[in-house]
């Protein structure tokens, strides 16, 4: 009897040892995507001098961010995508003020993406209308804890702040007209963006990417229009959304992949 | 109680290595092989020994305002009830100091929103610091940066450093280890707030760890505007000069009000966006000749000359005199100073401008600040001197 139960326990050691499944690996790689700034094709360095464009108006920049929500990668032959990064705000451009920190811009790294061929690359500028109201969740430094402005009850998508030479006497002076301050927000101004290139992520391999912004290129929409910097150079009124559209549509022929 | 340790070198703080000779070889030995006995004994276990006194730590629960941003707790310091009394004990006890003449306290005292009333505090040495003392108010929540330049990161790294400076407490942290080792109450409140074995293992991790606890327990959020404004208690109503104020201040667009431009620098709730600015208090030739060159000095870089950290304006009437040099004595002064729009600089903040206000709007804008006063804060006996 005894002889019978161990045959019968070693067998059937064997029998599901055997039928165990071979596990299932998924192979997922990296997307690392860098985001430069740039005026004019050139890089953009804060607190060097630029010309407005189609102008002789001499103009610097001391900031320039933005919100990304819902970087996303498009599943090739569908509408579904793969959502990266729910928020980020690139600000680091606020502190390139040589051509060499311009250059390096400011990088994302998305980990452990299941793999295959993407159709394309898609992200809003600005906080997304489920994002956009206040929130006390976050600390501080969070992209989310800070940059949000009761008077618009939003978040300020984008900041493009400096000065203007208006006297044209190479002086940046402190009168208010000598400074531009522009903010956009609200979900009424919020851009969808698509680029739709294919993107590959391979087996335990990391997949670059270089986006830029040419800031010159917000201040002019697509029908040539340009941005009246002289009289709009503040947008910080819940009155100014028309301002704010205008900037905020323009990112779509401003942001391009490299 | 006191506490001694064996092998310990109370002079110079490390460990005394015993002479062996051939019998203690053969003593050794012979312990060695025998079977190990069920009440070890090691040469720390006799005195120093802390573990009689029980480990169980209270969680403290942070009271936050629900418009309060979330505050980052570090997960290697956890808020207890014995750390935070820990703290506030080390806080206030002048042991901290070379001379044993000055706390923390000293230059953060609670009547003044944890500030004192000096441009330049003056340390154990009699000499001033180049800057003015910080409020510690809501400290916790400012994870962008400590001090006027932002030069620590956290709350553990900040405290570390008022204690071996010349200019503030001017002693040495060994000196300072020792002290706390050999004094009374000590061992066992940092047994019960993190669950030391010995008393030699208070160290200065562990003791900033329990001031960053009381600092962040500092939370203030009950004034006059937090009430009205954001409770939307209207027993406490604005004046129609706080409302006025209050409108100038978030650029509310009222017409015939002007908009200050305060919340670019000063936003609610914490009244501060934790950023670092160059508000035109001075002129320079250029932003290399500043003297003080504040968050420059930090980062390295050029356009950051000039620039300081944007502090609270909570409980800003009682923490005169203003500015990262206390120059100004009064909020009549400051406002002066912003409806200047300031000396121009390369990096000035663009949103520095000639405000033009009138008197009655300036007046205006001085009571909206008094209505950041939250005596409750102030008076909490939780945050008052234990000794």
């Amino acid at each position: 009897m005894r002889k019978i139960f161990s045959a019968t326990l070693i067998l059937s050691l064997f029998i599901f040892s055997s039928c165990k499944e071979d596990p299932i690996i998924d192979t997922t790689g990296d997307l690392e995507i860098n985001f430069t700034a740039e005026y004019g094709g050139e890089p953009l360095v804060i607190y060097r001098d630029y010309t407005f464009p189609e102008s002789e108006l001499r103009i610097r920049f001391q900031k320039f961010q933005y919100y990304l929500s819902d970087v996303s990668l498009i599943t090739d032959g569908s509408s579904d995508v793969t959502i990266l990064s729910e928020i980020e705000l690139l600000e680091a451009f606020n502190n390139h003020d040589t051509d060499e920190k311009a250059e390096l811009g400011e990088g994302r790294k998305y980990e452990t993406i299941p793999t295959g061929t993407y159709s394309g690359l898609r992200m809003g500028i600005g906080v997304s209308n489920e994002l956009n109201v206040r929130n006390t969740e976050y600390p501080l430094s969070h992209p989310l804890g800070k940059n949000f402005w009761d008077g618009w009850s939003s978040y300020i998508f984008a900041k493009i702040e400096g000065n203007m030479d208006v006297n044209a006497d190479g002086e940046y002076g402190t009168e208010s007209a000598e400074k531009f301050v522009l903010h956009t927000g609200s979900n009424t101004v919020y851009q969808t963006i698509t680029f739709p290139e294919p993107i590959v992520i391979s087996d335990n391999a990391n997949t670059l990417m270089n986006i830029s912004v040419d800031v010159k290129d917000l201040f002019t929409n697509t029908e040539g229009e340009l941005y009246d910097i002289i009289n709009e150079n503040t947008t910080h009124d819940p009155a100014s959304l028309e301002s704010g559209l205008f900037l905020m549509e323009n990112f779509n022929r401003a942001m391009v992949v490299e | 109680m006191k506490y001694r340790t064996f092998f310990l070198n109370k002079n110079k703080n490390t460990r005394y290595k015993p002479n062996l000779g051939l019998g203690t070889v053969l003593l050794l030995s012979v312990l060695f092989l025998l079977p190990s006995c069920e009440d070890e004994v090691t040469p720390l276990d006799l005195e120093g020994d802390l573990t009689d006194i029980p480990y169980a730590p209270t969680p403290y629960e942070l009271i936050i305002p629900d418009s309060f941003p979330a505050m980052t707790i570090p997960v290697d310091n956890p808020m207890t009830q014995e750390g935070f009394e820990l703290g506030r004990r080390l806080f206030y006890d002048v042991k901290l100091s070379s001379d044993n003449s000055m706390s923390c306290a000293s230059c953060h005292l609670p009547e003044l929103n944890f500030t004192d009333a000096v441009d330049f505090s003056i340390g154990v040495q009699g000499l001033p610091t180049p800057r003015s003392s910080m409020s510690l108010a809501n400290v916790g929540f400012f994870d962008n940066g400590l001090f006027w330049d932002g030069r620590t990161m956290t709350l553990e790294q900040q405290a570390l450093e008022p204690i071996e400076n010349e200019l503030e407490l001017f002693e040495d942290w060994d000196n300072v280890e020792t002290k706390l080792r050999e004094d009374d109450v000590y061992p066992r409140m940092f047994r019960e707030a993190f669950g030391i074995d010995y008393v030699d293992e208070i160290d200065r991790t562990l003791a900033t760890k329990a001031i960053a606890q009381f600092e962040r327990a500092l939370i203030s959020g009950e004034s006059k505007f937090d009430k009205f404004v954001l409770q939307r208690n209207f027993a406490y109503e604005f004046t129609d000069a706080e409302t006025r104020g209050k409108a100038m201040y978030f650029e509310e667009g009222i017409p015939g009000l002007q908009d200050a431009q305060c919340i670019h620098c000063h936003d609610a709730p914490l009244f501060t966006v934790g950023d670092y600015f160059n508000n035109g208090l001075d002129s320079y030739p250029t932003l290399g000749d500043y003297t003080d060159k504040g968050r420059g000095a930090v980062t390295g870089n050029y356009y950051d000359n000039g620039k300081f950290k944007s502090p609270s304006l909570r409980n800003i009437e009682l923490t005169a005199p203003y500015m990262h040099d206390g120059r100004f004595a009064t909020l009549e002064e400051v406002i002066d100073h912003y409806n200047s729009g300031g000396h121009n600089a390369d990096n000035l903040d663009v949103n520095m401008e000639p405000l033009n206000l009138t008197d009655q709007q300036k007046s205006d804008l001085i009571a909206f600040l008094k209505t950041l006063t939250d005596m409750s804060f102030v008076e909490n006996p939780a945050f008052q001197n234990p000794f």
